[in-house]
């Protein structure tokens, strides 16, 4: 039920979601940690919080708040983030990566 | 329902749904393992109840609101149907989002029926969908089927005159709980959707964990840089390997001793007329001893069409299929991401690129799928510009073999080189993309037989004429004098820039109609082998083939528009032919072989 909610919160929000993110991070208590997915070690997996809103079409993937999220790998040179979301395997780019917000059990 | 409303067949990307087509319609089509092989639609009939019914495979896409040139076809032809049957096509391994598309589908009021694909997949990675509960909970039909089986396909047929439409409303009332009204009422669309994909998932799909298969674990491996990069390596190399020894198997050993000791002896003799204008277009020289340098349409058109450039095209195809169907490609654009994005493209142009190597024609075609016009324009002209075709790659692997290679690697460096200048100087944006990575499956040797065969046909029945017409065409040149005329009047350029003889020119002038005819044609010219590689490199840079060129217009025309994109392609290939050219005869001297 809760989740639900900030699950709803974070999706209105539009524009500056980087702090709604947080706000909805540490609600959370302090046994969880808001990243950004780019700074997951491979093999890491964490809970989407928010995915920029302007994105759309990331969630007709299925990488949408509130899914597992699994860095599969990550490429040198700035290169793509592999992850495992939802039972499929899909390519982000770095600043997609980066502009995605999860959070992972300490 | 009336007769002629039409069926259409709808998803994401790499459902199945060219192959429930095929199963359907008894048609064949391409089927491949990596989104976006299907950019242009195809039509065909379907018999129902005895009636044909028209259905169409739509291109596949993610959501209703279109990312690409691909996505609005898809989504143009939803809107412009008139009272449309959608079969909407779900990968049940991956119900959620394909649900999230079904009620987006639904939502517009269309009559649906869904195909629950890939059923066997699902089975095996322990996915269980309640199938006649999701049909309860959605008000629509629903069969599952594996295409690539025929399996459930005439379920399928007889269920759709059933198509529903369904309201989300109406939906939303059928469910377990009502928890998730609030998000509905606030009015935020794509969140309520998603709640109730959630909600339905909950109530009708449940998970086992099963042990990761082989498919998966080399999946990981093959995309992993550590492990994928020597991988990929090793593919390309093997493809390169595979591609030459077998092209060469056949041409050197049966094509070329049936050509030169029995076809060409007996044609030079038996054809009458020698001397006559007929003779030298059809037959050539009198006095030739070997079938590439003969040049009549009877002799040199029919060994390089059939019997150095088919086994080439056949053998390239085969590996094509083999990369297209097991899901690599996509993997290969993950790990050339990075690469790709210095030239202001994403490693999803790899698909494009790959292609070229068969025919730059349905590269071109394939730049479809790329969002934006900078994107569409860098990669067709670089690809029409550095990537030699298969035909032309099997005749510089006849002729020159030892140097064919290297050829080739020059040529992609130029690529990437001109990429990153192109990048720099054509406005536009190169937006991020997130592409899906599909599961490495097993190419089924029926759709890789059926795959070779079309396009096996598709060569014999327009490269073929394409050959003999060129052929036909230089030799008419000659007999008008109009090969000579061109030859001195370029003579300054071609000796002075690119230090290669006049006698290149009918090759330049057979590149128009087909590039491996003007490499065909080289072979009669007596040159140092620096000057034939050379010659070979501008006979690849320069003008694209007329096919490619028809295509360039065409697709150009919705890519900024023709004169932007066909102009700017002249001009990048005007460029690329003496900067890239002229860098090669420098190599040369420097070497001291030019
Ligand atoms: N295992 C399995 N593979 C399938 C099934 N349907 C399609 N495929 C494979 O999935 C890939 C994508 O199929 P395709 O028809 O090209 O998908 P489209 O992009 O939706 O047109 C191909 O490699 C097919 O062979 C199925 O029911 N089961
Ligand atoms: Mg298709």
């Amino acid at each position: 039920m809760s989740d639900n909610k900030s699950k709803a919160e974070s999706q209105s929000s539009v524009g500056a979601n980087g702090v709604s993110c947080r706000r909805g991070c540490r609600r959370k208590g302090n046994r969880r940690q808001c990243k950004r997915l780019s700074d997951l070690e491979c093999g890491e997996t964490g809970t989407i919080e928010c995915v920029e809103c302007g994105r759309p079409n990331l969630h007709s993937m299925g990488v949408r708040p509130g899914k597992r999220i699994t860095v599969c790998t990550k490429h040198p040179f700035d290169g793509p983030v592999v992850v495992s979301v939802g039972r499929s395997t899909v390519s982000l780019s770095r600043s997609h990566a980066r502009q995605l917000e999860v959070t992972t059990e300490q | 329902m009336s007769q002629s409303a039409s069926v259409l067949l709808m998803g994401h990307p790499n459902v199945g749904k060219s192959a429930l087509f095929n199963r359907l319609a008894g048609a064949s089509i391409a089927e491949s393992n990596y989104p976006g092989t299907t950019v242009e639609y195809t039509k065909s009939q379907l018999r129902l109840n005895n009636e044909p019914v028209p259905i169409i495979d739509v291109p596949g896409t993610f959501s209703l609101e279109p990312k690409d040139r691909a996505e609005s076809v898809a989504i143009g032809f939803l809107e412009s149907e008139v009272n449309p049957t959608v079969v909407c096509v779900i990968d049940a391994t991956r119900i959620e989002r394909g649900l999230n598309l079904v009620l987006e589908i639904l939502d517009r009021g269309y009559e649906v029926v869904i195909a629950l694909n890939m059923w066997d997949e699902a089975r095996r990675k322990g996915v269980d969908i309640d199938a006649d509960m999701l049909a309860d909970r959605l008000g629509v039909p629903v069969v599952q089927t594996v295409a690539t089986e025929g399996d459930g396909v005439d379920d399928l047929r007889s269920i759709l005159d059933r198509a529903n439409s369904s309201s989300l409303a109406s939906i939303t009332d059928r469910l377990p709980s009502k928890v998730h009204d609030d998000s509905i009422i606030t009015g935020d669309e794509p969140a309520a959707r998603w709640d109730i994909v959630d909600t339905i998932v909950e109530s009708v799909v449940t998970y086992q964990e099963t042990d990761p298969s082989l498919s998966d674990q080399l999946g990981q491996l093959t995309i992993a840089p550590k492990t994928g990069l020597p991988f990929a390596i090793a593919v390309l190399y093997g493809v390169w390997a595979f591609f030459s020894s077998v092209a060469g198997f056949f041409t050197d050993g049966y094509f070329v001793p049936l050509f030169d000791d029995h076809w060409l002896p007996w044609i030079q003799s038996a054809f009458p007329a020698e001397g006559s204008w007929l003779y030298f277009l059809l037959v050539g020289d009198p006095t030739a001893v070997n079938s590439f340098e003969a040049f009549g349409v009877l002799t040199s058109g029919l060994f390089v069409a059939v019997g150095v450039v088919l086994p080439a095209i056949l053998a390239l195809y085969l590996v094509l299929a083999l990369l297209e169907d097991s899901g690599y490609i996509a993997r290969l654009a993950v790990l050339l991401d990075a690469a790709f994005h210095r030239i202001g493209l994403h490693g999803y142009a790899i698909v494009p690129m790959v292609l070229s190597f068969g025919c730059n024609v349905p590269g071109v075609a394939a730049t479809r799928t790329l969002e934006t016009n900078k994107q569409r324009f860098l990669t067709m002209t670089l690809l029409s510009v550095f990537i030699p075709c298969g035909a032309q790659l099997g005749v510089m692997l006849s002729l020159i073999p030892q140097y064919a290679g290297y050829i080739l690697l020059y040529l992609l460096v130029g690529f990437f080189v001109f990429g990153a200048v192109l990048n720099r100087i054509v406005p536009g944006s190169a937006p991020e993309v997130a592409v899906d990575i599909p599961p490495l499956r097993r190419p089924r040797l029926a759709n890789v037989i059926m795959k070779l065969s079309v396009r096996i046909r598709g060569f014999m029945m327009s490269a073929v004429p394409f050959v003999l017409a060129g052929v036909g065409i230089v030799n008419l040149l000659y007999l008008g004098g109009a090969v000579d005329w061109l030859a001195t009047v370029f003579q300054p350029v071609l000796s002075g820039w690119f230090g290669v003889p006049e006698e290149t020119v009918p090759a330049l002038i057979a590149g128009f109609m087909r590039k491996d005819l003007a490499i065909a044609q080289l072979s009669a010219v007596s040159m140092s082998p620096f000057q034939t590689v050379m010659s070979v490199v501008m006979v690849s840079i320069y003008f694209p083939c007329v096919a490619t060129f028809a295509m360039l217009i065409k697709e150009g025309r919705t890519s900024g528009g023709i004169i932007r994109a066909v102009g700017g392609a002249l001009a990048t290939l005007v460029a690329a032919l003496f900067i890239w050219g002229g860098l090669l005869r420098v190599i040369g001297i420097i070497l001291g072989v030019a």
